[in-house]
């Protein structure tokens, strides 16, 4: 027992047991923890003493054989009496002929490790809480897309039957008609129509729902612009807007940089188309419109990032119309932000622009004019084999 | 009389304090207080045959997985496994504390318990699907309600019942 005075000293919380369990010996400490008088504890077997035991006898006698080295049972609760948790750790060792029981109070660092351990479980809680509704949420509003799609599907089966039936009536061949009648016959064909292009509008909107493009093959972005202005050419005439290429800052009427977009070109299209549209809409006559596609060498740094490692192309589609207001300009990609225009075609142009990877923004100040900015990840020519 | 060690295990909060506190004094808290490490009491429960001491150890829980410290399930031969009925990871996550807890002691009585009864409306899915988890491991399922009481005091019965029957069988 040489060991013991210094453990005493060492104020070291330990028990001694014969090759019984029977408790020999016990430190002023270990009856402190405990919460017994020393004297109290002496020959009762530690099974019967420390209710953490009570069913250990059999690994605790292995460990007096010698066929165990140690048993440990850590982080015991033990309830004070003020309200508070004591945390013990007890090791069991062979000593003597018999078992040497060490207790270490960790109730300091056990408090802490509650403390973050709590934390931690609550915000685990509420973050599976939040995906949980996140889920439900999905779910709702893929329901409501799906609906969305079937009503407009009809309507615009519907719609496309009116438009004919008018067409019909108005035709030269048909009953002969007063000039109210075919006044108010036009106007109608006229609303269909719009209800129609809508129609559309929506189900584009729906299909640029997913997170990339249906289909996804090389574009030649340059030539795409080409065709997009050339069918717009009639109608820019008509209301007085010029439309312009521009090559790398150099006024020219082609440019070509040889850049390669993978994607769907007729989402593309369909996107160039709106931006373009939207600017003869929105500038008096006499405006010019310019397309400006250029590589880019910087990658400006914008919210969220453009990703470094790949090619950056540039098409700004420039107007020098009466620009947008700031509060207009901050929900213009929202549907039906902008009044008197169906209301899509912005919303339709930036979803396919994100589908492609790609970044719409909008630079504008009231009185300099629009321009809209596409940002897309493009290929070399080169690498593309042609 | 016969005297048994009971764990409590599960994934965290899913209400394995709150079973023991509801067993042991009859007392429930809405507060989460998450447990560190192991606490124990013994309470002896009135059986149909003999009486049993239950020595119920309340097991920290797990997250991500069944953790157990083994040793704290030395000695253990009854064990009850809980779930959070609302909680569908927590329902799914009983397969690996039953796997456990039958690697560690393959003759281990194990009870179910689908906990928070009283926050599911009847027939909720996670009813049915505790329902087929618990037939697919083959073991006794008991929906529980710490907060009411409800289903407590019968599944430490149950439990209890089953260990004194295994210790009658093998001594
Ligand atoms: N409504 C309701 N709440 C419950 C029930 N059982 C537990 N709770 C609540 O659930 C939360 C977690 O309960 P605990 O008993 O601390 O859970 P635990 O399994 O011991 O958690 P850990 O110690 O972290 O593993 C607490 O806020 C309890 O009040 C129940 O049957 N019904
Ligand atoms: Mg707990």
């Amino acid at each position: 027992m040489l060991m013991m005075p210094t453990l005493d000293e060492a104020q070291v919380a330990y028990l001694v047991c014969d090759p019984e369990l029977k408790i020999t010996a016990i430190s002023a400490h270990a009856a402190e923890l405990l919460g017994v008088a020393p004297n109290e504890l002496l020959g009762v077997p530690i099974t019967d003493a420390v209710l953490a035991l009570a069913m250990s006898a059999p690994r605790l006698l292995e460990v007096v054989t010698g066929r165990l080295t140690q048993f440990a049972l850590e982080k015991l609760n033990l309830f004070q009496p003020n309200g508070e948790t004591r945390y013990l750790s007890l090791y069991a060792l062979s000593f003597a002929s018999g078992l040497l029981v060490i207790l270490a109070d960790q109730s300091n660092q056990m408090r802490l490790q509650q403390h973050i351990q709590q934390q931690y479980y609550e915000l685990s809680l509420l973050h599976e809480r939040v995906a949980e509704q996140n889920q439900e949420l999905t779910l709702r509003s893929q329901r409501t897309a799906d609906l969305l799609a079937l009503v407009t599907h009809d309507l615009r089966s519907r719609m496309s039957g009116m438009s004919s039936s008018i067409e019909f009536l108005l035709e030269p061949d048909a009953e002969p008609l007063c000039d109210e009648q075919q006044h108010t016959l036009m106007l109608l064909k006229q609303e269909v129509d719009a209800a129609l292009a809508l129609t559309r509008q929506v189900l584009d909107l729906q299909r640029l729902e997913a997170a990339t493009p249906a289909h996804r093959y090389p574009i030649e972005l340059e030539l795409l612009v080409e065709q997009v202005a050339q069918a717009f050419h009639s109608h820019a005439r008509e209301r007085g807007v010029t439309i312009l290429f521009d090559h790398d800052g150099a006024l020219e009427q082609t440019f070509a940089p040889d850049v390669i977009v993978i994607g769907d070109g007729e989402v593309l299209q369909q996107a160039i188309a709106n931006l373009i549209s939207n600017g003869i809409r929105h500038t008096q006559r006499g405006s010019t419109i310019v397309l400006r596609l250029t590589t880019l060498h910087d990658i400006p740094i914008l919210d969220p990032p453009l990703d470094p490692t790949q090619l950056w192309c540039v098409l700004d589609v420039e107007d020098n119309g009466p620009g947008i207001a700031p509060d207009v300009a901050q929900r213009i990609f929202e549907p039906f932000s902008r009044s008197g225009q169906t209301g899509l075609g912005l919303a339709v142009a930036q979803k396919a622009i994100l589908q492609h990877g790609g970044r719409l923004l909008l630079q504008s100040y009231p009185g300099t004019g629009t321009t809209f900015r596409v940002y897309l990840p493009y290929v070399p020519q080169e690498q593309v084999g042609g | 009389m016969i005297q048994r060690k009971v764990c409590l295990v599960g994934d965290f909060a899913v209400g394995k304090t709150s079973l023991f506190s509801r067993f042991i004094y009859n007392k429930f808290s809405e507060d989460y207080l998450t447990t560190v490490g192991v606490r124990m009491q013994r309470k002896i429960v009135p059986t149909r045959g003999a009486a049993a001491a239950l020595i119920l150890w309340d097991i920290e829980g797990g997250k991500d997985g069944a953790t157990v410290r083994e040793s704290y399930l030395d000695a253990a031969t009854g064990a009850v496994v809980v779930c959070d009925l609302t909680r569908l990871t927590t329902i799914m996550n009983m397969k690996n504390y039953v796997e456990l807890l039958l690697r560690v002691n393959p003759a281990m009585q194990i009870v179910l318990a689908g906990n928070k009864l009283d926050l599911l409306p009847l027939e909720h899915a996670h009813l049915i699907l505790v329902r087929r988890v618990a037939a697919q491991l083959d073991q006794l399922l008991t929906l529980t309600s710490a907060s009411t009481g409800v289903g407590v005091e019968d599944m430490f019965t149950t439990l209890g019942e089953r260990l004194i029957e295994q210790a009658v069988q093998q001594p």
